[in-house]
């Protein structure tokens, strides 16, 4: 209960601080607001729906495509190799197609979205990999802890490694290691909660960072 | 089953310290290569700064040659004639007296308004107050002014402004160019064309007359001018270019990103 408490006020901080600071943001970055926004009501409809009916879901299978979307579009923003970028444009169409059979599948079924998410995860690792990628190609003027695309970069990977690497192993636990899923999934949702934190962190860099700027501009 | 499950803690710890240390290398590599590219960033500068000056110094060279120049070659001979006139007038024969005084008169007067002129030319606050185009517009007044050239200029797009330091070399440029063609060309006609677009200035400067071969001059004294103007374009990000047809002239081209 006080780690879901904890876990809205976080998202609610980081909703806040991004539309007040709405117009300081790089395109990027406001996808990252979009995202904390959708998490952000995804997860308060989550709750009530699992109070009222005991199921959430529908909810969470139809999250997850919107979710790589607008991530991906943020990464299309990021990354600047032509490649890849069409690779986002690409792969975000046979998500959202793969997205639709999988919602009929587990609807029919009532199953959570295990196959998205990993399918998700994995992306966002490879997506991250590169934005770290091209980081270390062309380094900035800036220190790397003052930059809101590290903090972002870096909880994306931590976080979605780790997703990757516990809901891969999840139908193995379920059956061999019940004791470790209960375990592994406060570790998940505590890591959720630190994602989420340093997403809000990030843009409150990102407006930081485009404040100092325009003070610099008016002062010259 | 006990062992299996001290595996599975013991890959999952391994799994984040992995992951751990991935992220300290990749901060530990980023850091070397952002010191290194401020250093080369600082270097750079301090390097730009340097050519800056020289580039300054040179022009300033320049100037003061010009000025030099232009006193003994123009205004010390306007003025030594005026001092002829009036030291063969003769008191005795007013009538020849009074056409000396009015060509005294005359020449000191040519001698103050050719110092106006070079005064102006040379101003770089005048250049800063009227700027480029303008400033580029009274070059060829000037010249037109000397009867042997007849001059066009085109500025097409709105006029934008750029930065001071560079303004004022790439004018320096153009004035080279233009005594260039003045000094060498045997043109008549010098035709101008500057054009505003939103992101460069493009400049053309076209004259019709006898041209020259621009690779062998390159590897002469003459060379160096050319040498030098191409240098300046660059170190303020322009591009210089110069094409020369012998017998039909030289068009010379001057591209810079505002």
């Amino acid at each position: 209960m006080i780690k879901n408490i904890i876990y809205e006020l976080v998202l609610l901080a980081g909703c806040l601080n991004g539309g007040f600071n709405f117009k300081k943001l790089s395109p990027p970055f406001r996808f990252l607001l979009y995202l904390l926004i959708l998490t952000f009501i995804t997860e308060t409809f989550a709750y009530y729906a699992a109070i009222r009916w005991r199921n959430n879901l529908l909810i969470y299978n139809l999250y997850t495509p919107l979710h790589f979307i607008i991530v991906s579009s943020a990464y299309y923003r990021l990354i600047n190799l032509p490649f890849f970028k069409r690779g986002i444009r690409w792969l975000c169409v046979l998500f959202v197609l793969y997205s639709a059979f999988v919602i009929y599948v587990n609807f029919r079924h009532n199953e959570f979205p295990f196959v998205l998410i990993i399918a998700d995860s994995i992306i966002i690792v490879i997506y991250s990999v590169t934005l770290f990628y091209q980081m270390v190609r062309n380094p900035v003027k800036k220190s790397l802890l003052a930059d809101a695309v590290f903090w972002f970069n870096a909880s994306m990977l931590i976080f979605f490694t780790s997703s990757f690497m516990f809901w891969i192993s999840y139908r193995y636990l379920a059956v061999h290691h019940q004791s470790l899923i209960q375990i592994f999934y406060t570790f998940l949702s505590i890591l959720n909660i630190l994602n989420y934190s340093l997403l809000g962190l990030s843009l409150y860099l990102e407006a930081r960072q485009n404040n100092t700027l325009a003070s610099t501009i008016n002062v010259n | 089953m006990d062992s299996e499950l001290a595996i599975i803690l013991f890959s999952a710890i391994a799994f984040f310290i992995l992951l751990g240390v991935s992220l300290l290398l990749f901060v530990l590599y980023y850091q070397k290569k952002h010191f290194q590219f401020i250093s080369e960033k600082d270097s750079l500068k301090t390097t730009f700064q340097r050519e800056l000056l020289n580039t300054q110094l040179e022009i300033q060279e320049q100037t003061l040659k010009y000025i030099s120049q232009e006193i003994h070659d123009n205004i010390g001979q306007i003025l030594s004639l005026a001092k002829l006139h009036l030291a063969t007038a003769n008191i005795d024969k007013p009538e020849s007296l009074q056409q000396k005084i009015e060509d005294s008169k005359q020449l000191v007067g040519k001698a103050i308004q050719d110092l106006r002129d070079l005064s102006k030319s040379l101003n770089t606050d005048y250049i800063a107050q009227v700027g480029f185009a303008r400033s580029i517009e009274y070059e060829l007044e000037m010249i037109k002014k000397t009867g042997s050239f007849d001059t066009e200029i085109n500025i097409e797009g709105p006029i934008q402004k750029i930065e001071s330091q560079r303004e004022l070399i790439l004018f320096r440029i153009i004035q080279e160019i233009l005594n260039n063609i003045i000094k060498h060309s045997k043109a008549t006609l010098i035709t101008t064309r500057i054009q505003y677009l939103p992101a460069e200035i493009n400049i053309s400067i076209k004259d019709n007359g006898m041209g020259f071969n621009v690779e062998d001059s390159l590897n002469t004294h003459a060379g160096l001018g050319i040498k030098n103007m191409y240098n300046r374009t660059s170190l303020i990000g322009g591009n210089f270019q110069i094409n020369s047809i012998v017998g039909l002239g030289t068009t010379i081209q001057i591209n810079l990103p505002i």
